[in-house]
């Protein structure tokens, strides 16, 4: 299959020292990967990929070649040691030759006889890693049971077998993408302490507020799905900025596929408080009222300490779990608490792909059945005393279900009001 | 819950005009007589709003602004504001449930000559 597989460590070849320099090179030796470390970074397109295979050598100068033709490695990272056997076995050149693209060939000096394990390490590009996260409320909306998951996507060209997987949360700043020096070829080939660039984002390790703004696209029925995926406690631990979480024992990311993990323990994530607040923050949210599910990221609540990372989220009241019949369908008839509301179903602006402020839900407006639209015929109702008072700075009080005023002070003139207003719902 | 921001009131003051290509401005309000060929210089933009809000939930809540202004500003109320940052009121209100509260506040604009700095200076409501 194309772009399967392309990856090669061709062959080992066993040259002598007084047949250093011939054209003839054996082959007769292909080593097998034997083991594979993914490290994967959020934010860029960036891995390291970091393989042992066994090799032998013969005392003298030996060549091994390596061929990453179909792939998205980056060829001026590629870098061969041989680790434990420092003094052994040496380095002593590597050659990108003009009639084999995408290939190096690397010359190694042996002091003798030798059968030892070589790293191989480069970046490539193609590999990525997301996090997401479903809650539901409990009906009281005081506790959230909280799920979240990591999906590792592998659109390098190359299978990685029984590769074991760690993710980096933080963001890093490269100058030239991997992408862009894979497809370079051999005349563009920089050494990477030239042509890479590392920094840390000002705020790489932010933790996620989980809000309703955030969920997207995730239904009852995919949070039903999941329930079924293989619990695996992924290991978090800090490295210097970042933060490093590692999935235990080993994963085979094929070529083309995604793989879903579970990011939380089992005992992580069960009864998460939270609280309610609604913000207006027209710079962070648009132009909306959004209701946010605020939660703290702490062993408090069972969150754990590490920063979760950046990720899609959904989070949804509970009554959506108990009628998994209508996944992601709100209830639309008029609540009995409120006489004279209707449901109201608004339109979302094209494109945008955010959900309503009440969890992953199709956005609904309530709106009082006479002020389904604002303008200075569909105002609402003001007692005479209020309606001939000044305005003055500062807060007034009705009650929302009638529409008129508690207090005689505060309320203005209604002049020029419609032109100038705005309503958001949340 | 609804949100409406509401413009109450528009007006504007402290009106400065110069002279010719005479550098000195020139205030009525400072007892200075003002021609006609004058070309006014600066001036304050009044706006008087309200944020609005409906709480037709069956608790109370709490609702968060922040929100970024331009230009050299005064932001007058009492809803005791602070700044996130030097353009960028922001203040808390809780709205009991089945209650509507006003939120009122005055923006003032500094125009043209009276334009001194970049930035939103809070003011107690007087």
């Amino acid at each position: 299959m194309i772009g399967r597989r392309l990856l090669h460590l061709m062959a080992f070849a066993i040259l002598s020292a007084r047949l250093a320099g011939a054209q003839n090179i054996d082959m007769s030796t292909v080593p097998q990967r034997d083991s594979v470390q993914l490290t994967i970074y959020n934010g860029v397109d960036l891995t390291l990929v970091r393989e042992t295979r066994e090799v032998t050598l013969r005392k003298g100068d030996n060549q091994l070649q390596f061929s990453w033709a179909n792939t998205r490695i980056d060829p001026t990272s590629v870098g061969l040691e041989f680790p434990g056997h420092m003094g052994d076995a040496e380095v002593v050149d590597a050659r990108f030759p003009d009639d084999r693209p995408q290939t190096l060939y690397w010359t190694i000096h042996a002091e003798s006889d030798l059968a030892l394990s070589a790293r191989i390490t480069y970046f490539t590009s193609g590999i990525s890693w997301a996090a997401d996260y479903v809650a539901f409320a409990d009906s009281a909306e005081q506790s959230l049971q909280f799920d979240g998951f990591v999906t590792i996507t592998n659109n390098s060209g190359e299978d990685y077998e029984n590769a074991s997987v760690r993710m980096v949360v933080g963001t890093i700043n490269l100058v030239e993408t991997i992408e862009e020096l894979a497809k370079g070829g051999n005349d563009k080939l920089q050494f990477p302490w030239q042509s890479r660039r590392f920094g840390v984002a000002e705020d790489g390790l932010t933790g996620l507020d989980v809000d309703g703004q955030s969920a997207g696209g995730v239904s009852l029925g995919f949070a039903k799905a999941v329930d079924n995926l293989e619990a695996k406690q992924i290991v978090k631990e800090g490295l210097s900025e970042y933060f490093l979480f590692a999935v235990p024992g080993e994963e085979t990311v094929r070529n083309g596929w995604s793989k879903r993990m579970r990011l939380f323990a089992p005992d992580e994530g069960k009864k998460v408080p939270f609280r309610i607040e609604y913000r207006y923050r027209p710079q962070e949210y648009g132009e909306e009222l959004v209701r946010m599910f605020l939660v703290r990221n702490d062993t408090a609540s069972t969150l754990g300490t590490s920063p979760l990372p950046d990720g899609r989220g959904a989070a949804l009241p509970a009554h959506l779990r108990r009628r998994p019949e209508r996944p992601g369908v709100p209830p639309d008839e008029v609540r009995p608490d409120r006489p004279g509301v209707r449901v109201q179903p608004r339109p979302r602006p094209a494109g945008d792909s955010r959900a309503a402020g009440d969890g992953a839900l199709p956005r609904r407006v309530l709106v009082p059945a006479r002020e389904t639209t604002r303008s200075s015929s569909a105002r609402p109702r003001a007692t005479g005393s209020t309606r001939a008072t000044r305005w003055r700075a500062g807060t007034t009080t009705r009650s929302a279900s009638s529409g008129s005023a508690t207090t005689g002070t505060n309320r203005s003139r209604w002049r020029g009001a419609s032109a100038s207003t705005a309503t958001c719902v949340s | 819950v609804i949100l409406e921001r509401l413009v109450m009131e528009r007006s504007r003051d402290e009106f400065w005009f110069r002279r010719g290509s005479d550098e000195k401005l020139l205030s009525p309000t400072k007892g200075d007589r003002i021609d006609p060929s004058y070309a006014m210089a600066g001036w304050d933009d009044h706006a008087k709003r309200v944020d609005r809000i409906r709480n037709y939930r069956g608790e109370g809540i709490t609702v968060a602004f922040r929100y970024g202004l331009d230009g050299d500003l005064v932001f007058r109320s009492s809803l005791k504001p602070t700044l996130f940052d030097y353009r960028t009121p922001e203040y808390t209100a809780t709205v009991a449930a089945g209650e509507t509260k006003d939120l009122a506040f005055e923006v003032i604009a500094r125009q043209g000559s009276n334009v001194k700095q970049q930035h939103v200076t809070l003011e107690e409501t007087r």
